[in-house]
């Protein structure tokens, strides 16, 4: 296991195939800004100068010892670099560069092979090939420069790089922290297993999420699996679930995916969780970094407007919570507090559009989130609808989305219920920026954020199933 | 004929040739539709009335709509609940055709105070014949008479007609499909339905020239049989949409508080929408997308699907969301692929079979010319994809990006004015920072404004397109058996 030291934290690094204005420059360009501490080295052929960076022709070149190479030069050239690179003793190399198995003819198979070999005679680790490679803020180690510095407690293992970058884009908006990510693409040398492994005994990391296409070994898979469930919660996502999603995960990754029930059994036995879409992963990472454990599934909603409260109680009730009534001397509290119901709906869930954002707001709903030690529900849902309000004037709405946003998070201090919000993004030119803000300040607080109430309906449910079946024995599982 | 005068009266509620907004105070939502009136470029005569004759919005206000010296045909009630029974009867004096109350605190109160206030609302516009809509819904949005509940909701007028029981939903609706291509022929929020229901509605909007499909959002019916009759005749004329709000029990009484409603069973109601050949949706997300489908994509001529872009992982779960709704994915044509093998350079990190996984030239004139070749071919997809992953890129720069979504919404729009065959775009959005957002939303509504559908997932799209599908296999059916 120690190899994985020099993944997550090499001191130095270089790029093979660093050449302006092609790939080989944005992993050099994503490392520098990403506030990486050690040395980085360029490499192209020509030697010819990069983002300020003195090139050399070749690894042998360099100095100073090198631990982790991204290679970006083409494959049949990568059996080269690896030799170089086992004379220069660099301990992992991530290989972007594709041509390999996934292209499906003999001579990618061949080559993918031969490199193996190559890294296995001189103790060389690879990443890939067909990959981005590592994500690993503590050192700075980045193959995008928009990703959080900030360190959390989420790995992240994933065989395609787009969804790869997209989870950890989407997931840190929402507040999401990672310890590490692994693009690991065709995952000829290391591999999901070798990954799933570490992270369960990776005291950084408390929660793992994976997107794979397919496994190399299924039954070693299912060992790591089971072994890493047991500890902490794994979020699994499988990418070619259908006959042609698979023949392509094969044309992408070179992967044989296996049947969708093979899989979903595989799965259920080792008590991981099953993800059925990228936005559905971001919606859980969200919840099981954010959420505090609900105590039950009674849940209050506060705001949204007359439909749109119609519209999310389907979804919750579908999604198996209970929407309980409003206490009745809540009601009468309400209604001696605000005169007339008119245009109100002393419900659950309630609707204050006539209030609108205001102190009343902020009184509402935490009144209602610790009526009789807060004992009528387990936990609370905001439900901001925009574009459901007819007239929108973009200065007045300004000013109430500032105040929305420091009324949610006074409520959100001031009481202990586990609370979150659902903002629902209208895709139009407007409104869009400030509720991009409210989204941004609130998730910063550190409130779990949903773009709709479905979305949180089935992450909730997850993630109560996973803590009620943590309690009952593995072999009497009923989902 | 009973029909007929039913047909007449609603006439004068979608086309008015003069409106008076009653409530009109300063700072109050008559104000806000006023405004919106204003805004809307209604051309016919608009009147306020507030109780202090104040002025506002730059008009004359008048005490009582009595004081006011034209004919009225339409009335905007924002008054308080108690004030509206006398309204009715000032209307009824002035030979107003429609009311339409905004104001809330009748039956869906709750209470036996707003159950009596709207049975004699109700009572007093079937004596007097003044036609009522709602009360507590929001009217109706007519683009032909530029007659708006808000400001922002498209001058030109289309060919869907919206029935809607909750306000806040039909404008959600309206505008997010309005920002996808949409055109609206009519829509109405109706509320607690007291006189005008939404049976009427469903009869009139049957035989209307104007309106070739239906949305439907529906908490709960006065009259069940005449609703499954109305329902299953308009379905027989022209696509119908439907979205029940209320169908679970928790649900059923949300909108008992929301529009007074009396919801009814998920499965009787699932019958129902079944056996009138109706197409049901389970959110506003899924309504928006199939008003998208019926407006703008010609019914494909069967299953089989092209892909183009997306990336390597977003192409494989896109071919999963595909796969999942029925859909096949026919392989490359030979010739194409060998043409494409040679003027590609280097293979790799291309994926040349469906989906076509185009990552490095994606934004070339070899993209366009690719794509247009593909939909051509004669036996190859009955519907084309394009997929854009934004969010996927690891390396982005704002500076190429917004020439690229410019190249991009270019050769998409010239694809679509030059072959006539199925295509849409699948933009899947990363909420993210503001320079993104602005070029996405340059690209969507380009390409909504070209009449592309765009669609912001490939499991949305596939579902849409999927119940498109169905609904004319089914349709296809009927007409078979009855042939």
């Amino acid at each position: 296991m120690k190899y994985f030291d020099a993944i997550f934290h090499p001191a130095s690094i270089a790029i093979a195939g660093a050449s302006p204005g092609k790939s080989g420059q944005w992993f050099l360009d994503s490392i520098r800004t990403s506030g990486f501490k050690g040395s980085i080295y360029a490499i192209n052929s020509k030697g010819a100068e990069v983002s300020g960076l003195m090139a050399y022709t070749s690894i042998k070149d360099i100095p100073g010892p090198v631990d982790f190479v991204i290679c970006c030069i083409p494959a049949v050239h990568v059996p080269q670099l690896l030799r170089d690179c086992g004379a220069k003793k660099v301990r992992t190399v991530s290989i972007y560069s594709s041509g390999f198995s996934e292209i499906g003819t003999e001579e990618g198979r061949e080559l993918e092979r031969e490199i193996v070999r190559i890294a296995r005679d001189s103790g060389i680790r690879i990443v890939g090939p067909n990959c981005l490679g590592v994500y690993s803020p503590k050192v700075g180690l980045s193959f995008a420069s928009d990703f959080p510095w900030r360190v959390g407690k989420v790995a992240l293992i994933g065989q395609s790089g787009g969804n790869t970058s997209y989870l950890i884009r989407a997931a840190s908006q929402r507040g999401v922290r990672f310890s590490k990510a692994v693009s690991y693409g065709n995952a000829s040398d290391i591999n999901e297993s070798d990954l799933l492994e570490y992270f369960a005994h990776d005291p950084e990391t408390e929660i793992v999420a994976a997107y794979i296409e397919g496994v190399k070994d299924g039954e070693r898979f299912r060992q790591v699996l089971t072994d890493l469930a047991v500890r902490k919660p794994v979020l699994i996502l499988k990418g070619g679930y259908t006959k042609a999603g698979g023949e392509i995960a094969a044309s992408h990754t070179g992967s044989l995916a296996g049947s969708a029930e093979i899989w979903d059994s595989l799965v259920h036995q080792s008590g991981a969780i099953k993800v059925a879409n990228l936005d559905d992963m971001v919606d859980l990472l969200v919840t099981f970094t954010l959420l505090p454990l609900p105590k039950g599934r009674r849940v209050g909603v506060f705001g949204g407007g007359g439909g749109a409260s119609v519209v999310a109680t389907d979804e919750l009730t579908t999604a198996g919570f209970v929407v309980p009534r409003l206490p009745p001397e809540l009601t009468t509290e309400l209604m001696s507090l605000f005169g007339s119901t008119a245009g109100m709906i002393f419900k659950n869930p309630i609707d204050l559009s006539m209030v609108g954002y205001s102190q009343g707001f902020h009184d509402v709903v935490k009144r209602l989130l610790t009526y009789a030690s807060g004992d009528w529900i387990d936990f609370g849902l905001i439900h901001a609808g925009f574009g459901q309000a007819a007239w929108f004037s973009s200065s007045a709405f300004n000013a109430e989305i500032d105040q929305f946003r420091d009324f949610i998070s006074r409520i959100y201090r001031e009481t202990d219920k586990p609370l979150a919000l659902v903002v629902q993004f209208l895709i139009t030119n407007w409104d869009w920026q400030k509720a991009l803000e409210l989204e941004r300040s609130c998730s910063e607080a550190g409130m779990p954020v949903y773009h709709s109430m479905a979305g949180a309906a089935r992450a909730i449910d997850h993630y109560l199933q996973y803590h009620e079946n943590k309690k009952v024995p593995t072999t009497s599982r009923t989902i | 004929m009973q029909t007929a005068r039913t047909v007449s009266s609603l006439d004068a509620v979608f086309s008015p040739e003069s409106v008076a907004v009653v409530g009109a105070s300063p700072g109050k939502s008559g104000q806000l539709f006023l405004d919106s009136l204003l805004a809307c470029g209604f051309q016919g005569k608009i009147y306020a009335v507030n109780s202090r004759g104040e002025d506002i919005s730059g008009l004359r206000a008048y005490t009582s709509i009595r004081d006011i010296p034209g004919t009225i045909d339409y009335v905007v009630c924002c008054i308080p609940a108690l004030a509206v029974p006398q309204l009715v009867k000032d209307c009824a004096a002035k030979e107003v055709k429609a009311l339409s109350v905004f104001t809330a605190g009748f039956s869906e109160i709750g209470t036996e105070e707003g159950t009596r206030l709207e049975t004699e609302v109700t009572r007093l516009a079937r004596e007097t014949g003044v036609r009522v809509i709602g009360p507590n819904c929001l009217g109706v949005y007519s683009p032909r008479a530029r007659f708006s509940y808000t400001s922002d909701f498209p001058n030109e007028s289309g060919h869907v007609a919206f029935v809607c029981q909750s306000g806040g939903n039909s404008v959600y609706t309206t505008r997010a499909a309005a920002y996808r291509g949409v055109r609206f022929s009519k829509v109405i929020s109706y509320g607690n339905a007291c006189d005008i229901n939404e049976c009427e509605l469903l009869e009139y909007l049957a035989t209307d020239d104007e309106t070739r499909s239906v949305a439907i959002y529906i908490e709960g019916v006065k009259n069940g049989p005449r609703f499954y009759r109305a329902l299953k005749r308009l379905a027989s004329t022209k696509p119908v949409v439907v979205l029940k709000g209320g169908y679970t029990t928790a649900g059923a009484h949300a909108a008992a508080s929301h529009t007074g409603s009396l919801a009814g069973s998920n499965q009787v109601w699932d019958r129902l929408i079944h056996q009138s050949d109706a197409i049901r949706v389970y959110s506003l997300e899924e309504l928006v997308d199939m008003l998208v489908t019926l407006s703008l994509l010609p019914v494909p001529a069967g299953r089989r699907v092209g892909i183009f872009g997306g990336g390597g992982g977003a192409t494989v779960l896109g071919t999963d969301d595909w796969a999942k709704f029925g859909f096949v994915l026919p392989p490359l044509p030979g010739p194409i692929k060998e043409e494409l093998r040679r003027s590609v350079p280097n293979e790799a990190g291309l994926i040349l079979h469906n989906p076509i996984d185009l990552s490095s030239f994606a934004y070339s004139e070899r993209f366009y010319a690719l794509i247009k070749k593909l939909l051509t071919s004669e036996g190859f997809a009955d519907i084309s994809v394009i997929h854009i992953g934004f969010g996927q890129a690891a390396w982005f720069s704002t500076s190429v990006f917004d020439a690229e979504i410019n190249f991009f919404k270019e050769a998409v729009t010239r694809i679509r004015n030059e072959v006539d065959r199925p295509l849409v775009l699948v933009m899947q959005y990363l909420i993210t920072g503001w320079d993104w957002q602005k070029g996405i939303e340059e690209l969507q509504r380009g390409c909504a404004d070209a009449g592309i559908p765009v669609y912001h997932s490939m499991a949305s799209a596939a579902q849409a397109v999927d119940r498109l599908l169905r609904y004319y296999e089914r349709r296809n059916a009927i007409q078979g058996n009855l042939q």
